[in-house]
Order: C-alpha cells, then sequence, then structure tokens
C-alpha cells in the first residue's frame, strides 16, 4: 500500500530547498557586486539557459528512463568509468559539505550564537545532518515538500512587509554592468543550480523526470528571481554590496507597528531548517553513491564516520573568507564542468551508443 | 542443672520462604486427545483438565437421558458465574430428564440435537482442546455415554455492565452510546450502525494460555484485501500467554514501539468506527475490552472528533481550526518562550520585554529550570487529579492549581508570565481531541523545552526536522502515516486537516486504496435539481 515513488511536488520542493539554501548566503551580494542594478536580469537569464540546458539533456535521456548518471556511466565506459564518475561526485558534494558546513556555521554564530564556538554551532549541524541521512531519500523528499511551502509562504509575507520600502528605482540601469557581463561572462554561473543534477541521482525513484525536471527549474529559479528582486529594490546595490548575510538584512528591515518589531529569528529558524535538509540530503546522495559503486551492504553504518570525517575537516577550515571563496569557486568553476558538462558528455555518449545497436539489431 | 539457670535465647522461627516450584510433571491427559465412547473416562480427564473439584467454580453436574423409558447416562460441566442458570434448568437439564418419544433409529446423536435439546446454538466437538476452549468461556458440555463426542450448548451469561454513554468522547451532537466488555454487544453495536451485508466479522483467538477471541471487522466490498490479510496476519501470528485488552493488542501490532505518535485509533464509539468502515478502514474488537482500534490511522485523524461530521460544515470548520494552534501552543509553547526569552530576546517587543525582565528579577533560578518546576508539578496534579476518587478531584484541582500556583509566585519561585505560558499550554493540550495523541505532545513538550533551552532556534528547528521525517517515514499497516499531505494526495475524503461540506465528500480517503472509491455521486443532493428544474 506504500506509495514506492517520489512525486513532481515532493521533487521540486526538495529541490528549490537543496539549490537556495546556499546560494542565498552569499550569491546576493556576489550577484549585486558583479552585476549591479543587473542582478534580477541575470538571475532570469540564467533561469532560461538552465531551461534550454535541461531541455536538452531530458531529450537525451529519454531512452534511460530508471537508470541514474551512474548506470548510463557504465553503459558508457564499464565498471571502470562508473566507479570514476562515482567517486568524483561524491567527491564534489563531499566538499561542498565540508565547506558550505563551515560557512553556514559562521553565519549562524554572527547572527545568533556569538558567545559559541563554530565547532559547537557545527556539532549541531552535523548531528542534524546524521541523523537526516539515516532517513533517507525518501524521508528528505517528504520533508521537502513541507518545508518550501513554509519558506515561500515566509517569502511572500517578507514581500508584503517590505512593499513601502520597495524602490524599482534600483533596478535602473536595466543593464547594470553591461550587457557582455551579463550575457557571456555571466552564463558560467549557471553553477548556482549545481543541485538540480541530483535529478540523475534519484531518477530510479521519479515517475517522470522531464516533469520532475521543469518543475523543480521553474520552483528554484522563481524563488532565486523573487529574492533578488526583494534585495535589490529595497537595498540599494552599493550598500547590498557591503552586506554580510543580505537575505539576513533585509528581514532587518521588516516591521508590524509597536510589536512585531523585530523578527529576523524567524528567517533564521526556516533558514537553518533548510540547511539541516541540503546538509543531510548531500551525505545522503554521497551515500547513495558510494553504495553503489563499492556494493555496500549496510551503508547506513558509514554515516558516523562521514558525519565525524566532514565535521573535523570543517574545522580545519580557517576562516569565513576562504570557505566562502573555495564553495564559490566549486559552485563558479567544478559545477559547471563536473555536473552539466560530464553527464552530458556522458548521454551523448550513451544516446550515440543505443542508436548504434538499435541499428545493428 | 546448670542449664536451668542460664538463659538460652528462644531460637528464631524459621522464617517463610517461597520455594523454587517443582518442575511441572508431564501432564497426566493430552488435551489434543480425542473423546472416547466411555462417558467415565470422559468425565475423569474433563475433571482433570477443570481442576475439579479444587476449582470451585467448576460444575459437574450428573443424570440420565431418558428415552423411550431407557435412560442413558450423561455429564455436564460449566462455569458457575459465566452460564445463564435457569437456560440449563429449563431448556436443558428439564429437557434432558423428562422421558421423551424422540426417534432413536438414527442413533441416539440425532435424536438429542434434533428432538431434545431446545437450543438455537449447538455445537459438536470431538477433542478436549475445542470443549475446554469452549466451557471457559461460558459455554455449557454435555457427554453422553457411548457417544464419542461432545455436545457445546450455549448459555453463556457474563456478567456485564449495561451498554452506557461514552464517558471519553464525549459529544453534544451524535449518538452517545459506547463499546462495553461483551464482544457480542460490541460487534451488536457495530452492526446497528452499518447495515450492510458485507460487514464481516472474523474471529481469531489470543493467547496460549488463555485464548481470548479477538474479532477483525471490515466491509468486504470497501476494504482492501491486502489490509485485511495484514491485520489477520498480524494478529494470528501473536505467540503470547494471554490478552486482556486491546491496549495489549495494539502494542503487539503496531509498527514502531518507540515513536510516541500512536499509530492506530482507539475509540470506545460504535459511531466512529462504523464511519471508519465505511471508509474502508479495518477495526479490531477484543472480548472483554470496551474499545476498539481502527487500523491504520494517519496523524490527520487523531486530530479530529466523533462530533465532527455530525456537525454544520461551518460549525466543524470552525472548530477544527482551532485546534491547530491548540496543538502548536500544547507542543511547542513552552519550547518557543524559553528560546524566545534566552536567545532571541530582540523579538519581544520592548515594553514586553521589560515587564518580563520585571517579573523575573526576584527569581533565583533560570528560565529552564523555572520551567520544568511548573511543567513537572503541572503533570503530577493532572495524574493525581486522574487517580484521586471522584469526590476529592474537583479540591485537588483546586488545590493543585489556584493555591500552589498563587503561592508560587508569591514565594518567587516562578515568574507570573510563566504560569500564564503553562496554563495556556496545559489548557491547550487538553483541546487535542484524541487521548494518545495527548500523551505525546506531553512527551515532546519536554523535548523541545530541553532543544528550545539548549540552542534557542537552532534546537527548536533541528528537532522539528528530525521529528517532521521521523513522521513522514513512519507507516501505519502500510500507509504512510503523513497522508493525505506527504506524500500528497488528492482525494482526502474526512482525512482533512479541513472540514469539508458532507455533499462534497464523493470519495474516499485513496490512501487506503478501497475497492470503492466513490461514496457517493457527484451530485448527492438530488433535489437541488429538481429545485433548478422547477
Amino acid at each position: 500500500m506504500n506509495n514506492e515513488k517520489l512525486n513532481v511536488w515532493e521533487i521540486a520542493c526538495t529541490l528549490s530547498i537543496i539549490t537556495l539554501t546556499p546560494v542565498i548566503l552569499s550569491f546576493p551580494q556576489y550577484s549585486a557586486k558583479r552585476y549591479g542594478s543587473a542582478s534580477v536580469l541575470h538571475a532570469v537569464y540564467l533561469s532560461v539557459l538552465i531551461l534550454i540546458f535541461f531541455s536538452i539533456v531530458f531529450k537525451l535521456y529519454k531512452p534511460f528512463v530508471g537508470k541514474d548518471i551512474l548506470d548510463i556511466s557504465e553503459m558508457v565506459g564499464g565498471k571502470f568509468l562508473k566507479g570514476i564518475s562515482g567517486v568524483l561526485f561524491s567527491l564534489y558534494l563531499f566538499t561542498i559539505v565540508i565547506f558550505t558546513l563551515e560557512e553556514f556555521g559562521q553565519n549562524i554564530k554572527n547572527v545568533m550564537f556569538t558567545n559559541s564556538t563554530i565547532v559547537q554551532i557545527n556539532m549541531l549541524f552535523v548531528i542534524g545532518m546524521a541523523i537526516l541521512a539515516y532517513f533517507g531519500i525518501k524521508g528528505i523528499f517528504r520533508i521537502g515538500s513541507y518545508i518550501l511551502p513554509i519558506v515561500v509562504i515566509g517569502f511572500a509575507l517578507m514581500f508584503i512587509s517590505l512593499t513601502s520600502k520597495m524602490d524599482l528605482t534600483n533596478l535602473t540601469p536595466v543593464l547594470g554592468t553591461g550587457a557582455k557581463e551579463i550575457f557571456l561572462n555571466g552564463a558560467i554561473e549557471l553553477g548556482i543550480f549545481n543541485s538540480l543534477f541530483i535529478l540523475f541521482l534519484i531518477s530510479p525513484f521519479l515517475g517522470d523526470i522531464k516533469k520532475a525536471g521543469f518543475s523543480s527549474i521553474a520552483t528554484t529559479s522563481g524563488v532565486i528571481i523573487f529574492a533578488l528582486f526583494l534585495l535589490s529594490t529595497v537595498i540599494p546595490t552599493p550598500s547590498l554590496n557591503q552586506k554580510y548575510f543580505a537575505l539576513f538584512d533585509l528581514t532587518r528591515y521588516i516591521g508590524f507597528g509597536r510589536f512585531f518589531q523585530r523578527i529576523e529569528s524567524i528567517f533564521t529558524f526556516l533558514w537553518i531548517i533548510a540547511c539541516f535538509l541540503f546538509l543531510g540530503s548531500a551525505l545522503t546522495f554521497i551515500i547513495v553513491m558510494l553504495k553503489k559503486i563499492f556494493n555496500w551492504k549496510y551503508p547506513n553504518r558509514l554515516i558516523p564516520c562521514f558525519t565525524l570525517l566532514i565535521l573535523a575537516l570543517s574545522n580545519l577550515i580557517p576562516n569565513y573568507a576562504l570557505s566562502s571563496a573555495v564553495r564559490q569557486f566549486l559552485y563558479m568553476k567544478v559545477a559547471p564542468i563536473l555536473l552539466f558538462l560530464y553527464p552530458f558528455i556522458l548521454l551523448v555518449i550513451a544516446r550515440i551508443k543505443v542508436s548504434g545497436e538499435r541499428v545493428e539489431k | 542443672m546448670n542449664n536451668f539457670f542460664k538463659f538460652t535465647p528462644p531460637k528464631p522461627t524459621r522464617p517463610f520462604k517461597i520455594k523454587k516450584s517443582p518442575i511441572t510433571k508431564e501432564p497426566l491427559y493430552d488435551k489434543k486427545a480425542s473423546i472416547s465412547n466411555s462417558l467415565k473416562d470422559n468425565v475423569e480427564k474433563m475433571k482433570y483438565f477443570l481442576h475439579y473439584p479444587i476449582n470451585s467454580d467448576v460444575q459437574c453436574r450428573e443424570f440420565n437421558i431418558r428415552i423411550n423409558d431407557v435412560s442413558y447416562p450423561a455429564t455436564m460441566f460449566f462455569y458457575d458465574g459465566l452460564v445463564d442458570s435457569e437456560l440449563i434448568n429449563n431448556f436443558l437439564l428439564r429437557q434432558f430428564m423428562k422421558n421423551t418419544n424422540a426417534d432413536v433409529s438414527n442413533g441416539i446423536k440425532d435424536a438429542i440435537l434434533t428432538d431434545i435439546l431446545a437450543q438455537n446454538q449447538v455445537k459438536i466437538k470431538n477433542n478436549f482442546e475445542d470443549i475446554i476452549s469452549a466451557v471457559v468461556v461460558g459455554n455449557c458440555i454435555v457427554f453422553v455415554d457411548t457417544l464419542n463426542i461432545a455436545i457445546i450448548c450455549d448459555t453463556k451469561k457474563l456478567p456485564q455492565r449495561a451498554i452506557d454513554k461514552s464517558e471519553n468522547e464525549m459529544a453534544s451532537r451524535g449518538p452517545a452510546e459506547a463499546f462495553v466488555e461483551g464482544l457480542r454487544n460490541n460487534t451488536g453495536l457495530v452492526r446497528k450502525y452499518v447495515k450492510d451485508q458485507d460487514l464481516i466479522f472474523e474471529d481469531i483467538p489470543i493467547g496460549n494460555k488463555a485464548p481470548t477471541t479477538c474479532t477483525i471487522a471490515y466491509i468486504s466490498s470497501i476494504a482492501n484485501d491486502s489490509l485485511i490479510q495484514e491485520v489477520k496476519r498480524r494478529i494470528s501470528s501473536i505467540d503470547v500467554d494471554y490478552v486482556l485488552d486491546i491496549g495489549q493488542v495494539e502494542q503487539l501490532i503496531e509498527d514502531k514501539t518507540y515513536l510516541t505518535t500512536p499509530l492506530m485509533l482507539t475509540t470506545e464509539r460504535p459511531d466512529k468506527v462504523a464511519l471508519h468502515l465505511f471508509e474502508g478502514r479495518v477495526v479490531i474488537l477484543l472480548s472483554g475490552s470496551p474499545n476498539a482500534l481502527i487500523v491504520p490511522a494517519v496523524l490527520v485523524d487523531f486530530m479530529h472528533t466523533s462530533e465532527d461530521v455530525y456537525l454544520r460544515y461551518p460549525y466543524s470548520l470552525f472548530i477544527r481550526f482551532f485546534r491547530l494552534p491548540a496543538l502548536f501552543f500544547s507542543v511547542l509553547l513552552p519550547g518557543l518562550y524559553i528560546s524566545i526569552v534566552t536567545f532571541h530576546q530582540e523579538m519581544i517587543p520592548t515594553d514586553l520585554l521589560f515587564a518580563i525582565a520585571g517579573t523575573r528579577e526576584k527569581v533565583p533560578f533560570p528560565l529552564v529550570v523555572e520551567l520544568l518546576i511548573m511543567e513537572i508539578a503541572f503533570e503530577i496534579i493532572r495524574e493525581a487529579s486522574i487517580r484521586t476518587p471522584a469526590p476529592i478531584g474537583p479540591t485537588l484541582g483546586i488545590v493543585g492549581t489556584l493555591i500552589l500556583g498563587q503561592a508560587i509566585v508569591s514565594a518567587n519561585v516562578v515568574s507570573p508570565i510563566l504560569i500564564i505560558i503553562v496554563a495556556l499550554t496545559g489548557i491547550s493540550s487538553f483541546a487535542v481531541a484524541n487521548f494518545s495523541l495527548n500523551f505525546t505532545f506531553r512527551i515532546l513538550r519536554f523535548f523541545y523545552i530541553f532543544l528550545g533551552a539548549f540552542a534557542g532556534f537552532f534546537g527548536i528547528s533541528l528537532g522539528l526536522i528530525l521529528h517532521a521525517c521521523l513522521l513522514v517515514t513512519t507507516t501505519s499497516f502500510g500507509v504512510p502515516y503523513s497522508s493525505p499531505y506527504v506524500p500528497i494526495n488528492s482525494k482526502l475524503g474526512e482525512s482533512d486537516l479541513a472540514s469539508i461540506p458532507i455533499w462534497k465528500q464523493e470519495e474516499r480517503p485513496n490512501f487506503l486504496k478501497p475497492k470503492k472509491q466513490k461514496r457517493q455521486p457527484k451530485i448527492s443532493r438530488k433535489w437541488i435539481i429538481n429545485s433548478k428544474e422547477r
């Protein structure tokens, strides 16, 4: 009687949460710095690009329904390529988790627990991460479907409460730092959507990958554009450039009369829930991939080991600036190649191989 | 002589000590043995099995059955107190002992069954195991010489109370009857509401030492077959010595033991059982228990009361709407209060912050200790008020809440604002419809207090996400516990947080995968069409 497959809503919600949580940390400031008043336009441009890219990818994926990216790697280059791909993807996720954890921890420390040490904060994060990983993919995706509506309602309330502070002239000049910067150099920032790659890891759990994918892209793009619109219209670009955790600062502008004067903690509350989901899902996918490559019988037993390793390595990072820079590098330089280009090439080769086999038959 | 003058203390008497019982000897007779032709033999075995005459309530009555002036020796066994004596005297013994002209050409057995016994329920068994399980539930057993069978006559008259009003699930609208301990009374009550020939009651005995009848009820044309099979599988595989109440059965068949949230609905109302049977659920009844278990159950079911369905739509929507904040306060209010006051003071408006700080000025304890003192005191008062005799209950409530509350504030042990928080939490918990869910919230409240005190909103969010994950991965008899919302299910039926007008409840909840999805046609109020035509 149990529903075996994940439904489109669950996937769209969870992928959006996983994508948005780390992006919200520093992307708005980064985008404001680089594109000025055109950060919203740039986000729209990236959304269109990702939509086109995934349309092509879904077409290529058509004959491989029910297969994940590791199965496709195996089709292309046998067990060796499957192993290599799995290790590469796991390593990427592992690195992202370490640096994002550090960044999450530093942000929470700065806004909430100024007297606590970063290790204590990170420890709480990894406890949640480990327990979520035990619940597995289904647990995480089902939780995600609860959380996104709450986040969206939160954003909607923010929008309503900030309407009086919005200034649409902040969006001008429309092309910000220039068309070349936005449309040519800016294309590389497609990496912010890197979590959409997870679609190819959970494809065996999906009914309709195309529907799930487009819904995820639409939701993720929508929330990013909306967040950037709010930021850009309320905080002028030059000041936004100086901000530390811009969206958090934005919530400080919210106030309703004499009673609700400072409600930024509610935003932090929602954002922490999303962070747990991000970390938990990343660890789950690392375990899922490694299980598949090495045929582990009891992969859950390795969750504590990975958790401790992540905590230990995140504590080695000396400062926030470094973790932010490395994460930025991974998102902008590594993700487009490893998570978009590499699977794309794999799919093309696999498709050619399948077509060849059909012709032979 | 020396000893005569010498004081010798009395020898201490040997204190009584319970000895280890000798290992039980091999039984003299096998219960599974068949009944023989010899009455003497059968009676001897029955006396051995029923521990006669040590067992004072076992009755063994020897008599002769007289047919055509020929006497056939017979013996009757029954438990005094479980049977209807009048029935035995007037419709068994009197019938057996008076001389009849019954036709014995087909044997004495047929003569007894067709001409002599004036009984509506008679069974024939030929082994002792079946006979014993029949006699312990109040039947009367008759052995007749030369017959290698026993006649089981239904003479049950178990001591039980009359059907009364529901005390734990009170409702201002709808039927008021509640289940009692008698299984047949309960099945009768259910059948009274479900007038459908497809309603099936299947009996499965539970217990090796003292088998108790457990009845599984379902509507065969609606309930999912795999669900019925799963319930039967779980119940029939229970291997315990005895069960006394449905609560024990619940613990033996539930999916997760350590989850605080209940996974089965318990009710004492036959009308609630009927409603769930019509949705396609399975109901479990146990002989001797005044409650029924409804499976599978989802979280939302626990938030509804029996009267929700009988109330007009706006009213039920209104009360369901207020149950949600009650639920929220009941679980999270103390945790959130401690988080805000300890870690997120900026959220409190300045004037209120000063007021809180002023009331806490003279309190020597940290907030978490203050809160725990009050919560523990509240739990003790609640527990004590349940255990105390009814006449003292209100006094205890007054002493516990008013006097103690007043004194504790005056003594500066806790701040007045905390009394408001604890009182609001306590009152909210009473608005939670289900008894088991109420327990869950009481336990979870402490969990969230610790998390809030430890890490503020960070801790609460950790607790919430883990708790939510636990709920969404839990199943009750194969149905996701967070249905119909996660996974999303468009056909909600009555299992919806908000109420739906009765004419809109066209479909049964499809997470139950019933055989008949449609409950009623799209237009169930045909008079509307007629009115329009006019």
